[in-house]
């Protein structure tokens, strides 16, 4: 799977392969493995998306807020607006609700596009019920697998957004503060 | 003397609210013996065989496998246990021999041992060409032959098959009897269940019929012909089970369709 060798780190490869060689293991890469791409059963009819571009579609909404409100924020711009008295706290209160709302909606999306398999279903009775494997360990392993993909979901739709949006607002409260400071430093600095 | 039953059924049956399923049925397989489980379509052979495979638990009766109820240890009776289901549903987003790999793992199965097996069943099947292609892309014959090797790989004590030659072609179906016979030959508890007198006649060393839930006549093949008279089994299980004359509802059919 290109993707899964893609997001795991070289340290983390030889782990997971050897934890998916045993049955746990495999019982929870089976169940991600369906998250992803189950739909591509020739009986569904649902859209179907593989792992890359679920994850790139999830991140996108972010990404394009947070590419949007660089001009909001650069300290650079508003110093060329004259605009340095602004409190940032207060301004950027509704990126952050709406930034919430983002993740929120996303993860509802894909909690709609993917209802149907959040829990073990009858094709998974027809294919494990008959192995020596208990009902309690296939419960936990797609308790896993679905934990690990909220996980993903969430780092996925929040990681450029943070990386954006955060240092930005930071450099945007902190760079009138540094500049006032070396000016304040320059004027007093005696002969 | 005989040796010990591998599994039994004990008056088993299998109500549905107010519907009967199955009733009181009872019999038992021995190493190296084929039970053909013979019934007209609906006549609940895949009740019992979810029973017998542990996926049902039965309203009455029990189930034993070497003299022990299988719901004692389920998980020690599927490690010995092959299933192939009448109508599998497997994951059409793996392909052939992913879906083999995680079988087996699920089974404990040694990672050479496991490509070794597969690769020779895969081989004699015709199917090795095909196991990096998805089982979404394969034909009815093709995922009834994965299921069958992915019920062999562990070289299960007992196997159950419901309907295992819905969807193959002559070949294949030449072979996997030949297999099924080969491994019962081996000391193999076989239970096979079909709808088709031909198949279970070519292959089963006892025969169970089944007419609505219930066992009407069990025994060995040689007990069952025996039993019929010289009218042959196929006139025997027609007298068992339909009691209509099949001669004359062909020739009402035949005349419909001149008229």
């Amino acid at each position: 799977m290109p993707l899964r060798r893609a997001l795991l780190l070289p340290w983390l490869r030889k782990p997971v392969r050897r934890w998916q060689r045993r049955p746990f293991g495999r019982l929870v890469g089976h169940f991600l493995q369906k998250l992803v791409r189950g739909g591509q059963d020739d009986a569904s009819s649902e859209l179907d998306l593989g792992g890359g571009a679920l994850l790139g579609l999830l991140a996108a909404p972010g990404a394009f807020t947070s590419l949007l409100m660089l001009d909001k924020y650069s300290a650079f711009l508003n110093w060329m607006r004259g605009r340095l008295n602004d409190d940032l706290y207060v301004t950027s209160a509704p990126d952050k609700y709406l930034f919430l709302c983002v993740a929120m909606a996303v993860t509802g999306i894909v909690t709609v596009l993917k209802w149907d398999q959040i829990l073990p279903d009858q094709q998974d009775y027809l294919n494990l019920a008959p192995l020596p494997v208990s009902s309690r360990r296939i419960l936990l392993a797609n308790a896993l697998a679905i934990l690990a993909a909220v996980v993903v979901v969430a780092v996925d739709v929040n990681l450029i957004p943070t990386v954006l949006f955060m240092p930005a607002l930071f450099i945007a409260i902190i760079a009138p503060v540094v500049l006032r400071v070396v000016a304040v430093l320059s004027t007093t600095k005696g002969p | 003397m005989e040796e010990n039953p591998v599994l039994e059924a004990r008056a088993l049956g299998k109500r549905y609210s107010a519907v009967t399923a199955v009733r009181d049925v009872t019999f038992s397989i021995r190493p190296g013996e084929i039970l053909g489980f013979l019934g007209p379509n609906g006549a609940g052979k895949s009740t019992i065989v979810r029973m017998i495979t542990g996926l049902t638990e039965p309203s009455h009766g029990k189930v034993l496998f070497h003299g022990d109820p299988i719901d004692a240890s389920l998980d020690r009776f599927k490690a010995s246990l092959g299933y192939v289901p009448e109508q599998p549903d497997l994951y059409g987003f793996l392909t052939g021999w992913e879906y083999l790999e995680m079988v087996a793992t699920l089974r404990g199965l040694d990672r050479r041992r496991f490509r070794q097996k597969a690769a020779a069943m895969l081989e004699g099947l015709t199917l090795y060409h095909a196991r990096d292609g998805l089982i979404s892309s394969y034909s009815k014959g093709m995922r009834q032959r994965i299921v069958l090797i992915s019920a062999l790989l562990h070289d299960p004590e007992l196997l159950v098959l419901d309907e295992p030659f819905s969807g193959l072609d002559v070949t294949s179906a030449m072979v996997i009897r030949r297999v099924i016979a080969q491994l019962a030959a081996r000391g193999k508890a076989v239970f096979f269940s079909s709808p088709v007198l031909e198949q279970l006649d070519q292959l089963s060393t006892h025969l169970a019929v089944i007419k609505k839930g219930e066992v009407i006549a069990c025994g060995s093949m040689d007990e069952m012909r025996a039993g019929f008279g010289g009218i042959g089994l196929e006139q025997g299980f027609m007298q068992l089970t339909e009691q209509v004359d099949a001669d004359a509802i062909a020739t009402g059919i035949v005349a419909a369709v001149a008229a």
